[in-house]
């Protein structure tokens, strides 16, 4: 045991600098592992400056916003399209594709929530941008709504793991599918079928999992329900 | 036995206001005799793992309110290669909120506050080695003091003790001002982290008496006195230099439950009154009687389970809620104190163990508001005393270890897991 003298306590033999003050213990040149030794953390640089993939996808992303912004600026007079936006919604897209839907721990249900969340953004800038023809609000987001419900219920019924889990996204996608309904009656959608076709779709599957799985649908109901 | 749980009232907060930086995950670890054999680790966790239920669980979402549900993945021993109290990601961990952990002498458990208090953790843990120890050979006693495998998990044991112990009582509200908040340089790498230092029991104890006070009042004016002395800041400032202290609930509630059962009382001096280190440990001695009595705690439990059953606070959507919780935390909780100071006091095993195990460590994570926090804990003779730290910054460490040995004349051992030290090193990597 070696003493540091500045500080007048005693340094276990693992550290070759007093914890305290840092300065070095003269009578300690080596470490040595003692029973109260940490790990040696090297070689976890998480956080450090310097070049990563996603450093680097991440500059890309910002400066291509930016040029497609300027660029769009510049020949709008000549050619009068507002397509920036698009590009934008499309990175953006493109970041919770691979870091969410593909990269992330979530689990498959928020995974294909999110995902329909974010195509739904990105057909709606879309059409936006391209003179608002209405086909997203009209089509494509009831029917993505619809997919994304299939699919929760398809692996539910699959992988009988993730039944519990579906249940509270099927719910969430019910709540989801209310949004081309409302669209509809805030008239920025004109056709009716296909929004309430989505709510249609997501009643039915609620009904069907009230039906055939009773049991699990009220406990889950219960739990996520509690106050 | 449930295969579910709602979450207890102190554990709401944890889920809201948990991140990288404010992991909320605490350890307690013992050095043992002799190094640790990871086979037979695994083999006492899967052991007593049917003993905790609630602590095998993984966290889910509801509307209103998060809950804990029943994991059936068994819990994995690991090596611990990451900096102590680091965020426990469920997803990354068979869907567990706790992880056991190991390295040559030392074992430990890392618990999401969500599960439980430093008094559940430390049963388990106790559970845990000796299991371990009788699966190594040794011919260990449980003398009643140990949760067995065998052991029925009794209801109260799960018990949301808040709920239980709270009444209609008139409960205090309470303003107080903003304390003074320790300032530093984070390290460039994130991480904690732990400083150690070692002071037999006895002669802490003789010198907290000679002062005039308890343990826990000594140890809490020797940091306010410290970080009085080391910052220019502190001293100038108008504000007070405020200790939060949790208090274990069942010393005065006869509650059994393993899950979270603490409050939090917190003990501050204005930098103007502090004069003497003597009266300094007079006065948070008596702030600490007055807070740890009967009808002070009930109070505090009557306050929290006012707030979590106000009608309109549950009918909020859990995502609205999580807004409202931090805020009312970084307010009610970050904003009123210096730092956290836990004192976990003796950790008893059976003499057949104690000869085992030569001490054990209590690390409380830091948060970006209080990036230095205090754990202690004793056993046999020695109690440690740990700092966990997220900053490069080391005076009010160095100046209340060397106080205690120059002024109160304390042995004290120093020892760390070097994060800042080598935190350099992996910078030049």
């Amino acid at each position: 045991m070696t003493r540091c003298k500045k500080c007048n306590v005693e340094v276990e033999c693992q550290h070759t600098h007093c914890p305290l003050c840092g300065r070095p213990l003269p009578e300690r040149k080596e470490a040595k592992l003692s029973m109260t030794s940490y790990p040696v953390y090297a070689g976890k640089r998480r956080g450090a400056d310097g070049f990563t993939v996603k450093r680097a996808l991440l500059f890309l992303s910002i400066s291509a916003v930016i040029l497609s912004v300027m660029v769009n600026w510049f020949t709008y007079p000549i050619k009068p399209v507002l397509w920036s936006p698009i590009v934008t919604t499309a990175i953006l897209f493109a970041w919770g594709l691979i870091g969410h839907t593909w990269l992330s721990d979530a689990n498959l249900g928020q995974k294909i929530l999110i995902l329909d969340l974010n195509l739904c953004l990105l057909v709606l800038m879309i059409d936006w941008c391209t003179g608002f023809s209405r086909w997203s609000v009209n089509y494509a987001v009831p029917f993505i709504g619809i997919g994304a419900t299939f699919f929760l219920t398809a692996i539910a019924v699959w992988k009988r793991t993730l039944w519990k889990d579906a249940i509270g996204y099927v719910f969430a996608m019910l709540l989801i599918n209310l949004i081309p309904m409302a669209l509809f009656t805030s008239r920025l959608a004109t056709v009716l079928w296909t929004g309430t076709g989505a709510i249609a779709y997501s009643l039915i599957t609620v009904i069907g999992m009230i039906i055939f799985a009773k049991k699990t649908f009220r406990r889950e109901v219960i739990r996520r329900f509690h106050r | 036995m449930k295969d579910w749980y709602p979450l207890d009232n102190a554990a709401k907060v944890f889920p809201a206001v948990k991140s990288g930086k404010n992991s909320a995950v605490y350890r307690i670890s013992v050095i043992m005799k002799e190094p640790v054999d990871e086979e037979k680790l695994q083999q006492a966790a899967d052991t007593v793992a049917g003993r905790f239920p609630m602590f095998m669980v993984s966290m889910k979402k509801g509307i209103f309110w998060n809950y804990l549900e029943k994991n059936s993945k068994g819990i994995q021993v690991a090596k611990d290669e990451r900096y102590p109290c680091h965020e426990i990601i469920m997803e990354k961990n068979q869907g567990h909120l706790m992880k056991i952990l190991y390295y040559h002498h030392r074992i430990s458990v890392e618990f999401f506050h969500v599960l439980t208090d430093g008094k559940g953790a430390a049963e388990f843990l106790k559970s845990l080695l000796f299991y371990y120890l009788l699966y190594s050979g040794h011919s260990v006693e449980d003398d009643g003091m140990i949760l067995l495998e065998n052991d029925i998990t009794e209801m109260h044991e799960t018990d949301d003790s808040f709920l239980k112990y709270s009444n209609n009582a008139y409960y205090e509200k309470m303003t107080s001002p903003n304390s003074y908040r320790i300032k530093g340089t984070n390290f460039e790498i994130f991480g904690f982290e732990a400083v150690h230092g070692v002071m037999e029991s006895e002669k802490l104890l003789s010198a907290a008496k000679k002062r005039g006070g308890t343990v826990t009042a000594y140890l809490t004016a020797a940091l306010i006195y410290s970080i009085y002395q080391s910052n220019q800041a502190a001293r100038e400032k108008k504000r007070p230099i405020v200790v939060a202290v949790p208090v274990n609930l069942r010393k005065v509630f006869p509650s059994q439950t393993l899950r979270n059962f603490f409050g939090v009382v917190n003990i501050g001096v204005m930098p103007k009154a502090i004069t003497a280190f003597e009266d300094l440990v007079r006065q948070c001695d008596e702030l600490l009687r007055y807070k740890t009595n009967a009808s002070y705690l009930q109070n505090i439990i009557c306050k929290n389970v006012a707030i979590e059953s106000k009608g309109y606070i549950q009918g909020i959507p859990l995502f609205i809620k999580k807004w409202l919780i931090t805020a009312g935390f970084k307010q009610m909780g970050e904003k009123k104190k210096t730092l956290s100071l836990t004192n976990l006091g003796k950790l008893e095993f059976p003499d057949s163990m104690k000869q085992h195990i030569v001490q054990a460590e209590l690390l409380l994570y830091p948060t970006p508001a209080s990036p230095i926090n205090c754990g202690v804990i004793t056993k046999d003779d020695s109690t440690i005393f740990t700092f966990t730290r997220s900053i490069a910054e080391t005076d009010l460490i160095q100046t209340f270890f060397s106080f205690l040995a120059n002024e109160e004349k304390l042995q004290i051992r120093v020892y760390s897991n070097d994060w800042g030290r080598q935190n350099d090193a992996m910078q030049k990597m």
